[in-house]
C-alpha cells in the first residue's frame, strides 16, 4: 500500500515498478488508491492540451489554488489527476503508434 | 471562383455545340422557357466536377436516341488569380483535361485536384451521390430543393468546420471529444444519469452501511456483557450479606411466638364453646320445667271448661226433646191426611171407569146401526146389478156386426144412386089415367121414372114401346145390389132382426144395460169395499162390544151419595199429601237423631269431668307440683352464673384478634420462605451468570469489535475515495461540456454574423439561432403579440426556402473568408415566394453577388426584374 503524492513521471515509474514486481513474484498485492497524482506545471505543459481541454485544465488549476472549501480543492485536484492521466495515456498510445 | 464560360456538346438537348460565354463576375440571370436547357446546363456543370470521366452511370447526359454520342463539357474559370480550363468528355470517348495556368492535369489526377480545391469527394464506383458533393452540394441549389438544408449541411460539415476554425484562428481541441468520452464512461461507471451512486460505488456504500450495522450490533452485545458483569457483582454482594445475616431465621422465631399465642387462644375458644353448650342445655331444662308447670295450669282450665260444656249439653238436650215431640205429632197428622187422600182417589178412579164404559156402549150401538143400513143398501145394489147383467146378456150385439151392417147399408145406397145416375129418365105428363103402363105399372099424372132394365111402355090403344137403357154397367150394378142386399138380409136374420133400424135399437139397449151394470157395480164396491160378508162381520163385532160394556157396567158398585171431584184433582191431592208426609217424617227422625247424639255427649262429658276431678284431688299430684316449682328456681340460678362466665371469655377472645394472629403466622412463614428462596435463586443465578460471562469472554467480543472497526475504517476510506473520484469525474464532465459549448458558440459567431446580415434584410429585427450541427435553428422575430419564437422546420414552404437560400449565402461568406472558392447556382429557386418577399430576396442576392459569383436560372424572368441585371436568354435557336 502506497499513500502520498507524486507527479506524473513518479506515478508512471511506480506503475512500471509494480508491473515488474507482478511479473517476477507469484503474489503481489498493490493498493494505490491512497496515492494522489499531483501533476506539476511541466507535466501539464508536456501534455500539450489544446482547445477547450486546455480551458478545463486552467479552470481546475484555478480551483486548486482557490481559498476556502477544502473538499472542493480536493475534488479539483483529483479531477486534474484523472484528466492528466487520460491525456498522458493518450499521448503514450499516440507516440507508440 | 469565377466561371467565365461554359461549352457543351452532344449533351441532352445540346446535340450541337453550345457556348455560354462572358459570364459576369457577380450576378447572372439566365432566362428561358421550360425544356430549353437551363437545367441541362446546371447538370453539365455538376457532371464536369462531380462525375468521374470513366463513370458508366451517366447515361442521362446522352442526347435522346444517340447512344454512341460523347457528351462533352468545357469550363473556363478562375480560382483566386489562377485561370483554369476543364474539358471533360463522357461515355464513348472518355477524357478529362485540366489546365491550371501552364500546368496540365489529366484523368483522375485532374479530378482529385478539383475535388481538393472545391471541397467535395467521389464515390468508389457508380454515379455521384449527394453524400460526396460537399461544399458545391450546399451552394448549388437544385430545382425545388432550396428548402432542404440539413442534409447538404451535414455533407459539408467537415469543410464548414475547417472554414470556421480557420476564421476563428483557434483549434477546437485535438483530443477533446475523445477525452470527454472516456471521462463520461468513467463517470457513468460510478454514477447514474441522475447523479446517484451505482455499481462499485453503490456496493461500497452498502458494504459500509452493513458493517456499521454489524458494529452497532456488536456494541450492543458488548454493552450487554458489561451489564451482566455489573449484575454479577451486585448479586455476589447480596449473597454474602444474606449468608451473614440469615434473615429467614428471625422470621421463623417470630412465627413460633405467634403460634404459641395462637395455642392459648384456641384453648379459650374451646372453653367458650363448652360453656355455650352447657348454657343451651340448661335453657332446655328450664323450658321443660316451665312446660310441666304450664301442664298443671292447663288441667285446671280444662276442668272448668268441661263443667261449662256439661251445662250447655243439658240445656241443648231439653230443648231438642221438646222439638222432637212436636215433630212426632205432626207426622201422625200427615199420615192420616195421606190415607184420606188415597180413598178419594179410589172412588174417583171408579167413577171415571163408569163414564168410559157408558161412552163405549153408546158408540158400539151407533156403529151397529150405521153398518146395518149400509149393508141393506149394498144388498139392493147387488140385486140391480144382477138384473142389468141379465138384460145385457139378452140384447147382446157385437160391435163388429153392427159396423158391418152399417157399411153394407151405405154401400147399397151408393149402388142405388149410381143406378139412378146411369138410368134412362122417363118424364111424363099424362092427361088420362090408366092408359099407359110401364113394365106393367100404370103411369098417371105428372112424374118421372127411371128405367134401368129393358122395360116395355104400353099405351093402351097404341101399343107398346120397348125402352132399353143405354148404360153398359147398369146390369152389373143391379146384380151387385142384389148380392149385397141378400147378404145384408141374411145377416139381419141371423141375429133375429128385420131391419137395420131394429138392429140399431137393440145395440143401443145393450149399451145402456152395460152402462147401468157398471154403475151398480161401482155403488156396491163403494158401500162394501171388502164385500158384503165383511159388512156383516162388522155388524156382529159392534154387537159383541156393546154386550161386553154392558157386562162390565153391571159389575161396578153403585154411585156414591155425595159427588166426587175429578180424577186429576184427586191424583194431585194424593201426591201433595205424600210429599208432605215424607218431609215431616224426615224432620221428625232428624230431631230424634239429634236428641240421641246430645244425650250420648252429655253422658261422656259427665264421665270425663268426674275423672279429672278425681285426678286433681290426689296428694301425689300436689307434691309433684311443689317439687317442679323448686326445680325451676335452681335452674335459673345456674344459668345466670354460666352467662357471666361466657361474657368474660368472649371479651377475652375478641381482644386477642385470632384472625390477625393467624395472618401474622402466615406472614412470618411466607417471609421466611421467600427470603430463603431468594437466597437460593440468587445462588443459581450467580452460577448461570458466571458461566455465561465465561462463554462470552471466550467469544472474544472485544477482539471482534476491533477487527470490525478496522474493516469499517477501510470501507469508509474506500467510500471516501470513490466519492472523491465520482465528484471529480462529475466535475470534469460538467466542465468539459461547459467549455465545449462555450467554444462552439465562439466558433459559430462568424457564421452567426453572416446569417444575421442577410436575415435583417429579409426579417428586420429577427434573430436566428444556429444549432451545433450548424443548421438554422430557432427563429425569433417581432409579431402581433410581442416576440414570437419558433423552429424553422415549422415554417411555411416559401419561408423555409428563403431561410435555406440565406443560410447558404451565409455559409458562402464563411467559406470565402476562409479562402475557399465559392460559386452560387440557383436553379429556378424561390418560385414559392410572394412579391414582397421576393423583393427582399433580390436585395439579399444583390448583396451576396458583391462577394460571390451567382448564377440564377429562371423561367419567370419578369419576376426577377429589378435585380440589377438584365436576363440572358438561353435558347438553341
Amino acid at each position: 500500500t502506497l499513500t502520498g503524492q507524486t507527479d506524473l513521471s513518479g506515478q508512471q515509474r511506480i506503475g512500471a515498478a509494480f508491473n515488474r514486481a507482478h511479473a517476477r513474484a507469484r503474489s503481489v498485492e498493490s493498493n494505490l488508491t491512497g496515492l494522489r497524482l499531483l501533476p506539476t506545471a511541466e507535466d501539464i505543459a508536456a501534455l500539450k492540451a489544446d482547445g477547450y481541454v486546455g480551458d478545463v485544465i486552467a479552470d481546475l488549476r484555478d480551483r486548486q489554488g482557490a481559498q476556502g472549501d477544502d473538499d472542493a480543492r480536493d475534488v479539483a485536484t483529483h479531477a486534474l489527476g484523472i484528466l492528466t492521466t487520460l491525456l498522458a495515456e493518450r499521448q503514450a498510445t499516440r507516440s507508440t503508434t | 471562383m469565377k466561371l467565365l464560360s461554359i461549352k457543351v456538346e452532344q449533351l441532352r438537348q445540346f446535340r450541337q455545340p453550345f457556348e455560354l460565354s462572358d459570364i459576369a463576375p457577380g450576378l447572372n440571370l439566365f432566362a428561358g422557357p421550360n425544356e430549353v436547357g437551363k437545367s441541362t446546363l446546371v447538370r453539365a456543370i455538376r457532371a464536369a466536377f462531380f462525375e468521374r470521366h470513366r463513370s458508366t452511370s451517366v447515361d442521362d447526359l446522352l442526347p435522346w436516341g444517340e447512344p454512341s454520342a460523347t457528351p462533352t463539357v468545357e469550363l473556363s474559370f478562375e480560382v483566386g488569380s489562377q485561370s483554369m480550363h476543364l474539358r471533360k468528355a463522357f461515355l464513348n470517348k472518355k477524357r478529362c483535361e485540366l489546365k491550371v495556368g501552364t500546368r496540365q492535369y489529366d484523368g483522375e489526377e485532374a479530378e482529385h485536384y478539383l475535388a481538393e480545391l472545391l471541397g467535395f469527394g467521389f464515390p468508389v464506383r457508380g454515379a455521384s451521390k449527394p453524400d460526396h458533393w460537399g461544399i458545391p452540394g450546399l451552394l448549388w441549389i437544385e430545382q425545388g430543393s432550396g428548402q432542404d438544408i440539413a442534409v447538404p449541411v451535414g455533407n459539408a460539415t467537415d469543410h464548414l468546420r475547417k472554414a470556421l476554425d480557420q476564421s476563428v484562428g483557434e483549434v477546437a481541441s485535438s483530443q477533446g471529444d475523445d477525452v470527454m468520452t472516456k471521462v463520461c464512461t468513467q463517470r457513468d461507471a460510478l454514477l447514474t444519469s441522475t447523479g446517484r451512486p451505482r455499481a462499485t460505488y453503490a456496493e461500497a456504500l452498502a458494504e459500509r452501511d452493513a458493517l456499521a450495522e454489524q458494529a452497532a450490533e456488536l456494541d450492543q452485545r458488548i454493552a450487554h456483557y458489561q451489564q451482566q458483569v455489573d449484575q454479577l457483582g451486585t448479586l455476589s454482594q447480596e449473597d454474602a450479606e444474606d449468608q451473614r445475616t440469615k434473615p429467614w431465621e428471625s422470621f421463623r422465631v417470630e412465627q413460633a411466638l405467634a403460634e404459641g399465642r395462637m395455642v392459648v387462644i384456641e384453648e379459650r375458644r374451646r372453653q367458650l364453646a363448652a360453656d355455650h353448650a352447657a348454657q343451651a342445655q340448661l335453657k332446655e331444662k328450664q323450658k321443660l320445667v316451665e312446660d310441666q308447670l304450664h301442664g298443671f295450669d292447663a288441667q285446671q282450665k280444662d276442668l272448668k271448661s268441661r263443667e261449662q260444656a256439661l251445662l250447655e249439653a243439658d240445656t241443648l238436650a231439653s230443648s231438642q226433646k221438646a222439638t222432637c215431640e212436636s215433630w212426632t205429632a205432626k207426622s201422625l197428622e200427615a199420615q192420616a191426611a195421606h190415607a184420606a187422600a188415597g180413598e178419594s182417589l179410589a172412588i174417583a178412579r171408579q167413577e171415571d171407569l163408569r163414564t168410559d164404559l157408558t161412552r163405549r156402549m153408546t158408540e158400539a150401538e151407533a156403529s151397529e146401526r150405521r153398518i146395518s143400513e149400509t149393508l141393506a143398501k149394498a144388498v139392493a145394489e147387488q140385486s140391480r146389478l144382477v138384473e142389468f147383467q141379465k138384460l145385457a146378456g139378452q140384447t147382446v150385439l157385437s160391435k163388429s156386426d153392427m159396423a158391418r151392417l152399417r157399411e153394407q147399408q151405405v154401400k147399397l145406397s151408393e149402388l142405388r144412386i149410381r143406378q139412378e145416375a146411369a138410368a134412362t129418365r122417363l118424364r111424363f105428363d099424362l092427361v088420362s089415367t090408366g092408359v099407359v103402363t110401364l113394365a106393367g105399372q100404370p103411369l098417371t099424372g105428372q112424374g118421372e121414372q127411371l128405367i134401368t132394365v129393358d122395360s116395355g111402355l104400353h099405351i093402351e090403344g097404341v101399343g107398346e114401346f120397348r125402352i132399353i137403357p143405354g148404360g153398359t154397367d147398369l146390369a152389373e150394378l143391379a146384380r151387385e145390389e142384389r148380392e149385397l142386399l141378400s147378404d145384408h138380409q141374411a145377416r139381419l136374420q141371423r141375429i133375429g132382426l128385420a131391419t137395420l133400424a131394429d138392429a140399431e135399437a137393440r145395440y143401443a139397449n145393450h149399451q145402456q144395460a152395460l152402462l147401468d151394470a157398471k154403475h151398480a157395480d161401482r155403488a156396491v164396491s163403494q158401500l162394501a169395499p171388502d164385500g158384503i160378508d165383511a159388512l156383516r162381520a162388522e155388524v156382529a163385532t159392534a154387537n159383541s162390544r156393546k154386550a161386553e160394556a154392558q157386562g162390565l157396567l153391571s159389575q161396578l158398585p153403585s154411585t156414591p151419595a155425595q159427588p166426587v171431584g175429578t180424577l186429576a184433582a184427586a191424583t194431585r191431592r194424593h201426591a201433595a199429601t205424600a210429599t208432605h208426609l215424607e218431609t215431616v217424617t224426615k224432620v221428625a227422625s232428624e230431631a230424634q237423631m239429634a236428641l240421641l247424639t246430645t244425650q250420648t255427649r252429655h253422658e261422656s262429658a259427665v264421665r270425663e269431668r268426674d275423672a279429672l276431678l278425681n285426678l286433681l284431688a290426689t296428694p301425689e299430684r300436689q307434691d309433684k307440683q311443689r317439687s317442679v316449682n323448686q326445680n325451676l328456681l335452681n335452674v335459673r340460678a345456674e344459668l345466670d352464673a354460666l352467662s357471666a362466665r361466657v361474657v368474660a371469655l368472649q371479651t377475652e377472645l375478641d381482644a386477642a384478634r385470632p384472625d390477625i394472629l393467624a395472618q401474622d403466622i402466615e406472614r412470618f412463614k411466607r417471609s421466611a420462605e421467600q427470603s430463603d428462596r431468594q437466597f437460593r435463586e440468587r445462588s443459581t443465578n450467580i452460577t448461570v451468570l458466571r458461566a455465561k460471562l465465561e462463554e462470552a469472554g471466550a467469544q472474544g467480543l472485544e477482539e471482534k469489535r476491533a477487527e470490525l472497526a478496522v474493516r469499517c475504517d477501510g470501507t469508509a476510506r474506500r467510500v471516501k475515495e470513490l466519492k472523491l473520484r465520482a465528484e471529480a469525474l462529475d466535475l470534469l464532465v460538467n466542465l468539459l461540456d461547459a467549455k465545449r459549448q462555450a467554444l462552439t458558440r465562439r466558433l459559430q459567431a462568424p457564421l452567426q454574423k453572416h446569417m444575421q446580415r442577410y436575415l435583417q434584410l429579409l426579417f428586420p429585427q429577427a434573430t436566428l439561432e444556429i444549432s451545433e450541427d450548424m443548421t438554422p435553428g430557432r427563429l425569433t422575430r417581432p409579431g402581433t403579440r410581442g416576440q414570437e419564437s419558433g423552429n424553422c422546420d415549422a415554417m411555411s414552404f416559401g419561408a423555409r426556402e428563403q431561410i435555406g437560400v440565406i443560410s447558404r449565402l451565409a455559409y458562402a461568406d464563411l467559406l470565402k473568408e476562409a479562402g475557399r472558392p465559392t460559386l452560387i447556382i440557383l436553379d429556378d429557386a424561390l418560385v414559392h415566394s410572394d412579391e414582397q418577399r421576393l423583393e427582399q430576396m433580390k436585395r439579399v442576392l444583390f448583396d451576396a453577388s458583391q462577394r460571390h459569383q451567382v448564377l440564377l436560372f429562371t423561367c419567370h424572368p419578369a419576376a426577377w426584374r429589378g435585380l440589377g441585371v438584365s436576363p440572358r436568354s438561353i435558347g438553341l435557336r
